[in-house]
């Protein structure tokens, strides 16, 4: 009996060791054996393959082969070309002698026709022949070829565009049965999950990177007046890849690729999608009304700085602050006033000002909804009846033409490339009335 | 097209009208336009209405 002690501890011992080195070793180097150390959850769900992977590394390998395999045929590749005219960029010195001799004494051209060639990323997402892609890769464009992975090509016609969150649709004509991308749920998907990209990076057609999901609800990152609510991910993104399907471990679309962060143009390891939420709600409205009909509340809405968190005793920066109404505007009418924070819609917490602009914008024209605002540390429920941002954008747009004369509208993508705008900068003049205020010759002088 | 208003910067058409809002009626304002027939820019007086 006693003999048989020092063989149990030791052999507790032996045991002891093992389990603390295993430890160590998933401590020490996670990165080295990422298979090893645990399969991403969604990885788990995808046993479609007949026999039990040999390894702890499999699982997740033979996944991304999966998704890859099952969503490539809905993935196709987009050719844009843009014919246009462009100013003479030589004009401003077209009276000058020097530049007259070179066109024989007569005036040089005004403008020169240009042809550019695009290529973007699209993913077949219904039967009829809807493709989902970027505001950015067909805004512009006078003719759609869409080249599908089985080689067949169709000219496509634009659906619709909504420049507000750089989506569109276009559709094509087939004759025969369309491969379909499936959405997911992106307000489920979390920092860390496997994701998978496909896409057309500089025409290299079906190309299959991977990567995790690296942050949700990135903004800022282009257009500020944009919805922006981005999921950041280190899956390769490069130029030509835009439009084209982020995906999880299931095979479901979360996002859509649409831009990078990069100092040098190249994929830097910072990309970012537009999440599957968002798209379904913008194509679904593409597809049934050619347009995207955004809720209007009527207010100017600020992030809190520090200092009015300080000021206002407030426990942390979450919520909207509202530094104007609209006279007569439904917010008005529900009686949310200057320096009310806004910190719930609908029951649901609003962390910033984006957060309400997205909420709102998604909220159908004619609904009510119940805001939670903090005024005077007291919080209080303002139920308010949603607007429509068009025909706010229209009397806004009257009120304007009342005052000055003129009519405005955003800048067109083309005019932005053509006189080397930014996005997001400036608005055209669609026409002056002669005898308003700026269409007065008296009235204006250049400088 | 109109790039900023008393140099401010234009966003979008909703900045712009709140920018006008903003500034009181018959007074001078100074807007940076880009001419789209030349592609030239400059500054234009005008007054508000």
């Amino acid at each position: 009996m006693n003999t048989h002690k020092p063989n149990q501890l030791r052999a507790f011992l032996v045991a002891l060791l093992a389990v603390l080195a295993m430890g160590l070793t998933q401590c020490q180097s996670p990165s080295d054996k990422p298979a090893a150390k645990e399969t991403p959850p969604a990885a788990k769900t995808m046993t479609a393959t007949p026999t039990a992977p040999e390894s702890p590394s499999a699982g997740w390998k033979t996944a991304i082969a999966q998704v890859a395999r099952e969503n490539i045929p809905a993935v196709v590749h987009i050719d844009v070309t843009e014919r246009r005219e462009i100013a003479n960029p030589m004009l401003p010195f077209g009276n000058d002698p020097f530049f007259r001799f070179f066109f024989n004494g007569q005036q040089p051209p005004q403008k020169f026709k240009q042809e550019l060639r695009g290529l973007g990323t699209g993913m077949i997402i219904d039967d009829k022949g809807n493709i989902l892609t970027n505001n950015h890769v067909v805004a512009g464009a006078t003719e759609i070829n869409v080249l599908l992975a089985d080689g067949t090509e169709f000219p496509a016609k634009l659906v619709g565009t909504d420049p507000k969150t750089d989506l569109a649709v276009i559709h094509i004509n087939a004759d025969k049965k369309l491969p379909t991308v499936t959405f997911g749920d992106s307000d489920k998907i979390e920092v860390g999950d496997w994701v998978v990209a496909i896409g057309h990076p500089r025409g290299l057609d079906q190309t299959v990177t991977q990567g995790i999901i690296s942050a949700k609800h990135r903004r800022g990152v282009l257009d500020p007046t944009s919805y922006q609510d981005y999921l950041q991910t280190d899956a390769a993104i490069n130029p030509g890849n835009s439009g084209g399907p982020l995906l999880n471990l299931d095979g479901q679309v979360v996002g859509v690729n649409a831009a990078i962060a990069s100092q040098s143009g190249g994929f830097e390891g910072i990309g970012f999608a537009i999440p599957s939420n968002m798209a379904v709600h913008v194509a679904k409205a593409l597809i049934d009304h050619g347009k995207v009909v955004r809720g209007w509340l009527g207010v100017s809405i600020r992030d809190l700085t520090p200092k009015q968190v300080k000021s206002m005793n407030l426990a942390g920066n979450k919520g909207a602050l509202i530094a104007d109404v609209v006279p007569n505007s439904p917010a008005a009418n529900a009686g949310i006033q200057k320096n009310d924070l806004v910190v719930k819609f609908q029951g649901e917490a609003v962390d910033d000002a984006a957060a309400l602009q997205r909420r709102v914008g998604d909220t159908p024209v004619g609904d009510t909804a119940t805001l939670t605002v903090m005024r005077d540390g007291k919080s209080m429920a303002l139920t308010v009846t949603i607007g429509s941002q068009e025909d706010a954008m229209r009397r806004i747009a009257a009120s304007l033409e009342d005052r000055l004369g003129v009519v405005v509208r955003p800048l067109k993508a083309d005019e932005v490339r053509t006189y080397g705008l930014e996005a997001g900068q400036g608005v055209a003049l669609a026409s002056v009335d002669p005898h308003a205020p700026w269409g007065r010759p008296d009235s204006k002088r250049m400088m | 097209m109109i790039l900023s208003v008393n140099n401010e910067p234009v966003q979008d058409v909703e900045g712009f009208v709140a920018l006008i809002k903003s500034l009181p009626s018959h007074q001078p304002v100074l807007l940076k336009a880009l001419d789209h027939r030349t592609g030239q820019g400059g500054m234009v007086r005008v007054t508000i209405g």
